[in-house]
């Protein structure tokens, strides 16, 4: 407990049943600006999406696995490609918060690549790596109201809902309401084995 | 710390209830709140983790003094001290802190053991939240409790305060994950029935 030492790794892949998980990339900014553009997309994330082309490069400049401990702000942030091809389709990230252990998920997912189960096995493979690599003791994640698409991806792979915070959040001007998930560790623990990667490459740093 | 032109600095602010009076804390409240602090029931259902130690809460009362004060988390928050009335002396703190946004006021509060289960923390909450509507212009009021903790809840539902949520090990305590609960107040609600939250008296000087 309170052990706040961090794990560091120079090179994270999961390969699942659809996707493939590897580190975000600043390269990656291009064609994640060309899918996040897309209202559809914009709407549902966490933050009010980037004004441009540069302010995407700009955010995506230190992207991917961190290499030291920034609190909060402390983010391990992996792309989410077609298994078949490589495609990249959007990205999933988990952040140490509020403290350490507590890893607290976000994603988003590109139109042309909804309802193709995509997010659910990035979400998967992605909470296997918060409970098994970082040992977290809970997985959190918010949605706005009405997401109703994400709130099946977290509800396919067992999370709980644990209520529904109003005006919680601003999102391009207007207050949201938004519903709060969580996982914990004795809930993973119960059946571990269906989150995990198929394939599964860590390097250490 | 980019909004802080927005919020207003107080020279001085009285809120009188029908049981509680809310002052700013000063720099003398100090050892009262030491005094709370050293006893388990208090800090049993804060959200902080022990030990307390004399000189912090010392230099916290000076700093709370300055209205608003940074709080050691850095967020801006106004903590005033709860008064039995027409009897002087700090019984517990209602602090007001920033949210992620300057519409956005959480609410916290305590009270030392011999006051509980007089309806002091209920009238001090109600005066916190015509403060916040009235004076800090919020849209939204909020609080959260740990589910062991049915007094403080009742505290908040006895003021109009929803329970949005039930956060499962939400807060790292003393080496535990609590759940907590996650209440909220909209200002709308507020605005339907503001004459219950109006304090008997007021007396609110801003300087800036």
């Amino acid at each position: 407990m309170g052990d706040t030492a961090f794990k560091t790794f120079k090179n994270i892949e999961m390969l699942g049943e659809r996707v493939r998980l590897r580190p975000l990339r600043p390269e990656d900014a291009v064609l994640a600006y060309a899918l996040v553009r897309d209202g559809q997309v914009t709407r549902i994330l966490g933050w009010d999406g980037p004004a441009d082309e540069q302010e995407m490069q700009h955010t995506y400049a230190s992207v991917g696995l961190p290499s030291q401990g920034q609190g909060q702000s402390t983010t391990y942030s992996f792309a989410i490609e077609r298994l078949e091809d490589a495609m990249f389709m959007g990205s999933i990230a988990v952040r140490l918060r509020p403290s350490p252990q507590q890893v607290d998920v976000r994603y988003w997912v590109g139109v042309p690549f909804w309802n193709g189960g995509y997010m659910t096995d990035a979400l998967r493979m992605t909470v296997h790596f918060a409970f098994e690599h970082l040992e977290a003791v809970r997985v959190s994640a918010t949605v706005y109201v009405g997401n109703g698409g994400s709130k099946r991806v977290l509800e396919k792979n067992g999370f709980h809902f644990d209520g529904q915070m109003r005006c919680a959040y601003q999102k391009l001007g207007e207050w949201q309401d938004a519903w709060f998930f969580t996982l914990l560790r004795r809930e993973w623990e119960e059946q571990r084995e269906r989150y995990r990667p198929r394939i599964e490459l860590l390097a250490p740093a | 710390m980019t909004t802080q032109g927005a919020l207003k600095t107080f020279h001085d602010i009285e809120l009188v209830g029908g049981k509680v009076r809310l002052r700013p804390v000063r720099a003398t409240d100090g050892e009262a709140v030491f005094h709370f602090f050293s006893d388990d029931r208090v800090t049993h259902n804060l959200p902080f983790e022990g030990p307390v130690c004399h000189e912090d809460e010392l230099e916290w009362a000076r700093k709370a003094a300055a209205l608003p004060n940074v709080a050691p988390n850095a967020r801006w928050a106004y903590p005033l001290a709860i008064e039995q009335i027409g009897q002087p002396g700090l019984i517990g703190v209602v602090t007001l802190h920033m949210g992620v946004h300057e519409q956005q006021w959480e609410v916290g509060y305590w009270l030392g053991p011999w006051h509980w289960g007089n309806g002091y923390a209920t009238d001090a909450l109600r005066l916190a939240t015509h403060f916040a509507f009235t004076h800090l212009d919020a849209l939204r009021v909020y609080a959260t409790v740990f589910t062991r903790n049915g007094a403080s809840r009742r505290v908040l539902e006895k003021n109009g305060f929803n329970l949005d949520a039930t956060r499962r090990a939400q807060v790292l305590k003393a080496g535990d994950y609590l759940d907590e609960w996650y209440c909220t107040l909209l200002r709308p609600e507020w605005e339907s029935r503001k004459e219950w939250y109006q304090p008997k008296s007021e007396h609110i000087v801003v300087l800036a």
